[in-house]
C-alpha cells in the first residue's frame, strides 16, 4: 500500500491505485444549498453559483465544465428538527439539454408526498470526468 | 461574502418563475485573486454544447479536448474587482440571450440580497419588476 501526500491535487488529475489497477475518482463539485427564505449558497466546492429557479428547485453552476453531461450526482436534504423523513432530491435529465449540461445541473427537492419543497439544506455531490 | 444577487428571466422560458442567482463566495474569491481563464473559454464550450443539443446528439456529446483543457491551461486574466467578477459570472452562468440580445425589457437586474423577498409564498409566480 502506498500513501499520497499532497497539498493540492489538480482537477484534471486521476488518481490511480498501484495495486490492482483500480482507478479512484474524485468528487468534482459539491453544494450545500438553502432554498427556503432568501435562497442561500451555504457552501460549495467547484461551484461558481447557485440559482433559485422556483419552489423546491435550483440549478448548480459549475466553476469548471465537465467533459460530457453524463456525470453522476447524489444528494440529501433536511432541516433542523425535520419531520420530512422521506425527502428526496431529483434532477432534470433535460431532454434537449434543458435541465443538465456540462456546465450546470437543475435539481429539485420533494417531500414524502411528492410536492416540491423549500428545504434549508440541500446537499449534492457531483462526480464525473472533468 | 458578496451581498449581490442577480435576478433574471430566461427569454426562452418566460413562463418559468423569475430566477435568483447567488454567487459562490469561494468562486468570487478566486475571481478577485485573478485565477480565471478568459470568458471566451466558457463561451466556446457552451457554443459547442448548444450546437450538439440543437442537432440532437447531446447524449453522446464530448467536449473537444483542446478547448476543454483551456479551462486549466489558458493564461489567467488577472484580478477582478467585485463588480467585474459579477459581470464575468453573469456572462458565464446566465443564459446568453439574457444579456447579449436586446429585448423590450431588461431580462436581468443586479440587486442586493436585502432586495430579494424572504416570503416564498407564491414563489413560482415571482416576476421581475421593471
Amino acid at each position: 500500500m502506498s500513501t499520497i501526500v499532497a497539498s493540492t491535487v489538480k482537477a484534471n488529475d486521476i488518481l490511480e491505485s498501484t495495486e490492482g489497477g483500480a482507478t479512484f475518482f474524485l468528487i468534482r463539485a459539491w453544494i450545500n444549498w438553502q432554498n427556503a427564505g432568501t435562497a442561500l449558497l451555504i457552501d460549495s466546492g467547484g461551484v461558481s453559483s447557485g440559482t433559485d429557479t422556483g419552489t423546491g428547485a435550483w440549478q448548480t453552476n459549475f466553476s469548471t465544465a465537465f467533459s460530457n453531461a453524463l456525470y453522476a450526482s447524489a444528494g440529501m436534504n433536511g432541516e433542523n428538527g425535520s419531520t420530512y423523513n422521506n425527502a428526496a432530491i431529483a434532477y432534470n435529465t433535460g431532454a434537449g439539454g434543458n435541465g443538465t449540461t456540462t456546465t450546470y445541473r437543475r435539481c429539485s427537492a420533494e417531500n414524502a408526498d411528492g410536492g416540491y419543497t423549500d428545504y434549508n439544506n440541500n446537499n449534492v455531490i457531483f462526480c464525473g470526468y472533468q | 461574502m458578496t451581498d449581490y444577487r442577480v435576478i433574471f428571466d430566461d427569454p426562452d422560458s418566460l413562463d418559468e418563475p423569475t430566477k435568483v442567482l447567488v454567487p459562490s463566495d469561494r468562486w468570487m474569491k478566486e475571481a478577485m485573486e485573478g485565477n480565471l481563464p478568459p470568458i471566451t473559454v466558457f463561451w466556446d464550450l457552451q457554443d459547442d454544447e448548444q450546437k450538439a443539443i440543437a442537432e440532437g446528439r447531446h447524449d453522446k456529446f464530448e467536449h473537444d479536448p483542446e478547448k476543454y483543457m483551456k479551462q486549466f491551461t489558458a493564461p489567467r486574466i488577472g484580478p477582478l474587482t467585485e463588480e467585474e467578477a459579477l459581470e464575468y459570472l453573469i456572462m458565464k452562468d446566465l443564459p446568453r440571450k439574457c444579456w447579449a440580445e436586446q429585448h423590450n425589457r431588461p431580462m436581468f437586474k443586479i440587486v442586493t440580497k436585502d432586495q430579494v423577498p424572504t416570503d416564498r409564498t407564491f414563489r413560482n409566480a415571482w416576476e421581475l419588476v421593471q
